[in-house]
């Protein structure tokens, strides 16, 4: 790359260190968010809930989503796990709360079957980035 | 924008306007944000479990790593949806030797 900007940790000659030693090194692409936002997923015990988000980017972006899950045999989870979380117990028990990225829309999606619980909610977060996948 | 940065890619003119589909094409543009890293390490537990505190009042972006050393590590595998984050912590039930990295931008 014949421009751009390098900047070091202290101590660390600019010129001659090595990628790791670099604050900021644009000769690789920062993410770059587009949007962000929360929601919750209400899921029936043997069912799933779905949401959408709409971002046109008419390529497939690159995308982080971080949200409560359904623990088997415990329940709903207080704190986060990164998606996708994928579980199954015995071929009968599963929690499943993922996303789909397409050229168009972000869908994150929840479910489980888990013998003695009832429907969840669940609350989730994105990040979606202008970045290709 | 009346001042900032934009970088482009190679062969990208970096003056040209931005739209919604051509942001991709530029390294970095300093009209949008892009996530930060706040904390970066190694934590390590005699006993299985390991747990940083961030303190930053949110559930923050995270990614973890399970490794074979703190010192000097041959492997990293990811570990991310087995990790668990709170608006306090970051943690593992399981894993003895991790690698995180806690990005500001979360909820």
């Amino acid at each position: 790359m014949e421009y751009g900007i390098k900047i070091s940790k202290p101590t660390k000659d600019v010129l001659t260190c090595g990628v790791k030693d670099l604050l900021i090194d644009t000769s690789y692409p920062l993410l770059k968010v587009k949007a962000t936002g929360t929601g919750t997923l209400s899921a029936p015990n043997n069912g799933g809930d779905t949401d959408t988000i709409t971002h046109n980017l008419g390529y497939i972006p690159r995308v982080l989503v971080y949200g409560q899950v359904h623990e088997l045999g415990v329940g709903k989870s207080a704190y986060y796990r990164k998606y996708p979380y994928i579980r199954q117990q015995v071929g009968i028990y599963s929690s499943n709360f993922s996303y789909d990225i397409t050229t168009t829309e972000l869908k994150i999606y929840g479910s489980f079957g888990d013998e003695g619980f009832g429907t969840e909610t669940f609350d989730y977060f994105y990040y979606l980035f202008y970045d290709e996948k | 924008m009346p001042y900032g940065i934009r970088i482009s890619r190679d062969n990208i003119d970096a003056t040209q306007g931005l739209t919604e589909t051509n942001i991709k094409d530029f390294v970095f543009v300093s009209d949008k944000n892009s996530p930060k890293v706040i904390f970066s390490g190694f934590i390590s537990s005699a006993t299985p479990g390991v747990s940083f505190t961030h303190g930053l009042g949110r559930v923050p972006m995270f990614f973890m790593f399970s490794v074979d050393s703190v010192t000097s590590p041959t492997y990293y595998e990811a570990i991310g949806d087995s990790a668990i984050a709170t608006t306090t912590t970051i943690s593992h039930p399981t894993y003895s030797k991790v690698y995180y990295i806690i990005l500001q931008e979360g909820n």
